[in-house]
């Protein structure tokens, strides 16, 4: 007894006097929340927490550390393999910490309470909040630093950003615009104002983003709003399941409203895969590369 | 409360003459024309008002004054002036006309001032059956009309069918029974429509939209399906309106006085289902007009319901018109939702009437 008591007796100092507070932290970076990150060692076991996170982690080279994902991450293929740690807005504290991460990628939308509690457990959280190409470009630096990999984030925003400058200069040298709304046709309708990926997606391919008055990021808007905006082309990102889009052109070509707009008249309707337009993560280049295709064809040019 | 609406039954209260009523259902009937109108000329998209009378005289009257104007009106002015405003303008008034007409009937059948259409579980019915439709992505067109409504009106059916099933009681509906049995069966739809909004996250925006009602993107085909089934929901009810006021008196002496009561319940029972579900269908759950219009209007024309069936109903297109304007203006381009604003502007001035009343 007295020996079990002296041991426990000595784990317990030994508990209190380890070191604690701050540790001297090599990688040491501010996430999209304003947070300052801290890491003593660059992370090994990383947990992402929304689809456009995993994919970048993937293009920045660091699939292999990926230990959980969200149950809506679906690319690469690779990330089948890997352990399903939570929804979207549904987070579940415990099947994180669960896989032991020092390092959580969350996004805008993930509860922050959950991140609170996370933290609470000493695991590094890193939020990111991308509305834009170029804070996909920051953000992917700023992960480059924190995990020990600035080499693979250069070279990924280098070959994103030789593939933006591409696109950009073909479009440079087209005059007119096109009018240009993405959304869909099913209520409430909601679509793209401006400080976002899509709107940026929308211009920087060779639009003019109808909402980008909007007062709001993302506004509901009605059919009066469409009918009297007039887009030329229309940008979707969602498909009834039943229906092929040809199918839709000509259903909306009978329906009030929708018959006057220029875009249903002339059939330029066009879908794009919806996670390479609504993730902020790299795969927006490409749906930059599609949109500035579907726009302004090269061919004609 | 029900003391007042028993006592007040028009053996007891034959003040109000019929002069009176058709005063009142005539201005009714004004106010809502010129509802109506403002209704057209008001929207998210700003239509100059001679723009909207041009291209309505054109299309209505085919009168060509608007022909130097060609250029001027373009022509998404005209399909938003032709074609988007007017089916919401008449859905508005079918709804809340089908609504408050719901309300009085029910409130009379119930004997119970707190009864409104939804109150054997056609909310809930409808509510579990749309979510279930956007939470598995059922996503088709019916005539024009989509899926959530179709499952919405479904379910509606469904509950309501269940309900009287379980509260029947050797072919005769108690009517506590039906009360309590709407309400316990109405709470489990809840639970399921809670629990499938918990578990769907993608749809869950989808789902409180709709869930809380609106006329936003409505078309031609929801009136024409709408419509037919107001006139004769409200012709049946007009000719049972006697029966009611009978009914009002207490089971007994409606049975003494000659009124088939289990036939009168059926008929009230089925024609309510009917248009609550349909209107729902239509337009999402919108609260509190089929509760208060009925009594606001029993404050105006009294308890006799030969009068408080059309006032009712011309009420309740009032209410909701008044409250689509103000959906559509408060936060245009976006729209807020019609039950939030029935109840948050329609319960103060509820309130309000009645404290000065009594």
């Amino acid at each position: 007894m007295k020996a079990i008591r002296l041991i426990s007796f000595v784990i317990m100092g030994l508990v209190l006097f380890l070191p604690r507070g701050p540790v001297e932290a090599d990688y040491n970076v501010v996430d999209d929340l304003g947070a300052t990150v801290s890491i003593a060692k660059a992370p090994t076991r990383i947990v992402s927490l929304a689809p456009s996170n995993t994919e970048l982690l993937y293009a920045l080279g660091l699939g292999d550390r990926i230990v959980g994902v969200s149950e809506y991450c679906n690319y690469p293929p690779a990330v089948k393999e890997i352990a399903k740690v939570s929804g979207y807005t549904t987070l579940s504290v415990e099947d994180v910490v669960a896989v032991e991460p020092d390092l959580v990628v969350a996004a805008r939308g993930n509860p922050l309470e959950q991140l609170q509690l996370i933290r609470v457990q000493g695991i590094a959280v890193f939020s990111v909040d991308i509305q834009s190409i170029e804070q996909l470009f920051d953000v992917s630096r700023r992960l480059g630093t924190l995990t020990d990999n600035k080499e693979g984030a250069e070279a990924l925003i280098g070959s994103l950003s030789a593939r933006v400058d591409s696109v950009e200069q073909r479009i440079a040298k087209i005059d007119g615009r096109r009018r240009v709304m993405w959304g869909y046709w099913s209520e409430p309708m909601y679509t793209a104002g401006s400080g976002n990926c899509i709107h940026e997606v929308l211009q920087r391919g060779g639009g003019i983003n109808v909402a980008a008055e909007s007062p709001v990021t993302w506004p509901q808007i009605d059919l009066e709003s469409i009918v009297s905006w007039a887009p030329e082309v229309i940008v979707t990102t969602y498909l009834p399941l039943e229906s092929t889009l040809a199918d839709e052109i000509n259903r909306l070509k009978t329906l009030e409203g929708w018959r006057v707009v220029p875009a249903v008249l002339n059939g330029h309707i066009y879908h794009i895969e919806a996670d390479l337009l609504t993730r902020p993560g790299p795969r927006l280049v490409d749906a930059l590369e599609e949109v500035a295709e579907l726009l302004h064809p090269i061919d004609t040019h | 409360m029900l003391l007042w609406m028993r006592t007040t039954t028009p053996e007891f209260c034959h003040k109000t003459n019929g002069r009176i009523t058709l005063t009142v259902l005539t201005s009714l009937v004004i106010v809502l024309v010129l509802l109506g109108v403002c209704s057209l000329a008001i929207g998210s998209v700003s239509v100059p008002v001679q723009d909207v009378v041009a291209i309505l005289a054109d299309s209505w009257f085919g009168i060509e004054k608007s022909m130097e104007n060609e250029q001027v009106i373009s022509r998404a002015h005209a399909e938003i002036v032709q074609h988007i405003r007017p089916p919401r303008l008449l859905l508005a008034i079918c709804v809340g006309a089908a609504l408050s007409l719901c309300g009085a009937a029910m409130q009379g059948f119930f004997q119970n001032p707190m009864a409104d259409p939804y109150i054997i579980g056609v909310s809930s019915g409808a509510a579990l059956g749309g979510t279930i439709a956007i939470s598995f992505a059922i996503d088709f067109w019916v005539v024009g009309v989509h899926s959530t409504s179709v499952f919405a009106f479904c379910g509606a059916l469904i509950v309501v069918a269940v309900v009287n099933l379980v509260a029947t009681r050797s072919g005769r509906i108690p009517v506590s029974v039906l009360l309590l049995t709407g309400i316990a069966i109405g709470s489990m739809a809840a639970a399921a429509t809670s629990f499938l909004m918990i578990t769907s996250e993608t749809g869950l925006h989808r789902m409180m939209f709709w869930l809380m009602g609106s006329l936003s993107g409505r078309r031609w085909d929801h009136v024409h399906m709408m419509w037919p089934g107001v006139l004769i929901g409200a012709c049946v009810l007009q000719v049972y309106a006697r029966d009611i006021n009978l009914i009002l008196q207490g089971d007994e002496q409606a049975l003494s006085l000659g009124v088939d009561l289990e036939h009168v319940k059926r008929v009230i029972l089925i024609i309510t289902a009917m248009l609550t579900a349909v209107a729902v269908a239509v337009s999402g759950i919108i609260g509190f007009v089929g509760l208060i219009v009925p009594h606001l209007m029993r404050l105006i024309v009294g308890p006799d319901h030969r009068r408080l069936f059309p006032a009712s109903l011309l009420g309740g297109a009032i209410i909701m018109v008044a409250a689509d304007i103000v959906a559509r203006i408060v936060i245009a381009p976006a729209e807020m939702p019609l039950g939030v604003i029935t109840a948050l502007l329609g319960c103060p001035f509820f309130l309000y009437i009645l404290s000065r009343r009594t």
